[in-house]
């Protein structure tokens, strides 16, 4: 394809250029490049990440070790402060950038694991009732409204206290607890695919339900799956951290943030950076995932917002 | 020459909550292999119902009946839906209207193109990509791989359109259903569609069912028409017949509405009918267009038979009883 070419053949000026479109994905990392709140938070999260993964070798101390005569020192700017320390010790003489390490691993750990099994179970029920309508759809409808109506804090509460707050029933608890938000947007981008002649195109190509399901509707779907997944981790990292802080999530001695704040409750006055410095970390952690998922919306979907 | 397709009173009614609506009434479809058939209709009239159904593509809520729908000697009424799903796309292929939307946006062409071949031949990739290249080649694509690598967002309307015919053809089916193909493009673009795929079927020896309401593009390329109004068949009969000797008002209105060159005088009025499309839902053997007809008499509210002017030219219409066509 040379210059544009002006002819009486009606494949000549078919063949024609046409004005170059950037594809969709183009776009979207124009976008991205451009998005200060996704670029910042999604720094942060990869950071936290990166700090997870490499734990072991990032921590100084074992974050188990307990050392009685190294209780309670101050981090490196107070007074009493050194750098074998950065951060202090907690009630037990632990390295409390060890723990604030580990920490990070837990609470990554429980979002994303939880993330995707809500992601699954949500975008299953979504898709196939937004496809199929009818019947179907009103049980899948019935579930949200359901699922909807549970306050999803004192559940998880009560959940916890039943079966115990360890890492794998806790994971279980929140995703199915927190996939409703999936269904509905699922199931609505569906309705609107549904509609669409690919779809019919492709059935009368002959392709069966489950094909279409697969290979038409979920790749078209995936980005709206991905910005809720990013906009719920936060939500399930924060409700762990409430339940671990009220002494029914992860149990002590893992180094889980949320329990980092129960336990340094009872030295608030006197050493309240032991509050403060988990405090932060979650306050970091889930802005930073906020932000990044609220970018990418903006920058997958921009359609209707400012 | 084979009846590759023969459809018989084949009905279609949707339950709605005033009563059944009774989108196709009593339609038959004969075709054979090389042949070209034209239905033409307004907006409403139950071209889309009729194709649909014979892909049984239409949602269960509308009901299906028919004396016969045999395909290659298969009885699709009795077929199962696994034995229709693999028909579909090998043996029957379909073209839709809007070009924009029947592509999926996430996918490379190549590999909506691959896909189908794939399915129903069991090939590999490499000899889908063959088939795809080869295809493109035939209908006029000059840098076939280029377009297979390119998503649908970068093609023109028209080239989505010949890319969904390539996709009818990859596996060389008996007949082709292209319902209003040409509707979403440039008027000179939809004669560059027109006419590939009419060579394409010529040159394929398939049968080709064309769903349109351009009767300029009937006139070029129809060998039998058939003209639908209210869900039922007005008129009907190989297109040279019909268009000497249009017999239905119906037909005949519409005739007056396509402008042609040199005849329609300049600032002439163009032909118009007036009304609109009546309800569905109801009683369906009196004639659907009397209330817009200017040759009603009473007893179009009774039950039309069909009459035959000429031998294979059928017209439901009292007027047609008179053996003098009415001018």
């Amino acid at each position: 394809m040379s210059a544009p070419v002006l002819s009486q053949t009606g494949d000549m000026a078919v063949e024609a250029r046409e004005i170059q479109v950037p594809s969709p994905r183009e776009l979207a990392r124009r976008r991205a490049r451009r998005h200060i709140g996704l670029i910042l938070g999604g720094a942060v999260v990869a950071f936290a990440v990166f700090v997870a993964l490499l734990a072991p070798y990032l921590a100084p101390f074992d974050p188990y070790d307990q050392d009685l005569t190294q209780r309670l020192i101050g981090p490196v700017w107070q007074d009493g402060g050194s750098w074998v320390h950065p951060l202090g010790t907690d009630g037990f003489g632990r390295d409390y950038l060890s723990r604030l390490i580990y920490g990070a691993r837990i609470s990554l750990l429980i979002g994303f694991s939880a993330a995707l099994i809500a992601g699954l179970l949500g975008s299953t029920l979504g898709i196939v009732g937004g496809y199929f309508g009818g019947t179907v759809d009103a049980a899948v409808v019935y579930l949200i409204n359901v699922k909807l109506a549970l306050p999803v804090v004192l559940v998880a509460l009560s959940l916890a206290a039943i079966v115990g707050g360890s890492i794998s029933s806790l994971i279980l608890i929140m995703g199915f607890l927190t996939w409703d938000r999936y269904a509905v947007v699922t199931r609505s981008v569906t309705q609107q695919l549904r509609s669409r002649e690919f779809v019919l195109s492709a059935q009368a190509a002959g392709a069966s339900h489950g094909w279409i399901l697969v290979r038409e509707i979920l790749p078209n779907v995936m980005n709206h799956i991905i910005v809720v997944a990013s906009l719920e981790i936060a939500i399930i990292i924060l409700i762990e951290a409430a339940l671990s802080f009220l002494g029914l999530g992860v149990r002590p001695p893992t180094p889980s943030w949320g329990l980092m704040v129960a336990e340094g409750r009872s030295f608030l006055f006197f050493k309240p950076y032991l509050v403060v410095i988990p405090g932060i970390a979650i306050f970091l952690l889930v802005i930073a995932i906020n932000m990044a998922g609220d970018g990418l919306r903006d920058v997958m979907s921009p359609e209707g917002r400012e | 020459m084979a009846t590759l397709l023969h459809v018989d009173d084949l009905s279609v009614d949707i339950e709605t909550p005033v009563g059944p609506l009774h989108a196709v009434s009593k339609v038959c479809v004969r075709g054979s292999s090389g042949e070209t058939l034209c239905r033409v209709g307004e907006s409403g009239c139950g071209k889309t119902m009729t194709a649909l159904a014979l892909m049984r593509l239409l949602p269960r809520r509308a009901a299906v009946r028919a004396g016969a729908i045999t395909f290659e000697g298969r009885d699709l009424l009795t077929l199962s839906d696994a034995d229709m799903a693999a028909l579909r796309g090998d043996r029957l292929g379909m073209i839709f209207q809007d070009p924009m939307t029947s592509l999926n946006p996430v996918f490379t062409i190549g590999d909506q193109l691959e896909e189908v071949y794939r399915r129903h031949r069991a090939a590999g990739h490499r000899e889908a990509r063959e088939r795809a290249e080869y295809l493109l080649q035939r209908i006029g694509i000059m840098s076939p791989a280029l377009r297979l690598s390119q998503y649908p967002h970068e093609l023109s309307g028209g080239l989505r359109q010949r890319m969904m015919i390539a996709m009818a053809l990859m596996c060389g089916p008996s007949l082709i259903i292209a319902d209003e193909p040409t509707t979403a493009l440039d008027v000179t673009v939809q004669v560059q569609i027109l006419r590939l795929l009419v060579e394409l079927q010529r040159e394929f020896r398939m049968a080709l069912i064309l769903i349109t309401h351009n009767l300029g593009v009937v006139a070029r390329v129809a060998d039998q028409v058939a003209v639908m109004y209210g869900g039922t068949i007005v008129e009907a009969g190989r297109a040279a017949d019909v268009f000497a000797r249009p017999t239905h008002p119906y037909t005949r209105a519409l005739l007056a509405c396509v402008p042609v060159p040199g005849r329609t005088k300049q600032h002439g009025r163009l032909g118009s009918i007036p009304g609109i499309v009546p309800s569905l839902i109801g009683d369906v053997r009196s004639c659907a267009f009397r209330n817009r007809c200017d040759h009603a008499q009473p007893a179009c509210a009774g039950e039309i038979t069909v009459h035959e002017p000429a031998p294979g030219h059928a017209v439901r219409c009292l007027l047609a009883a008179t053996s003098e066509v009415v001018r």
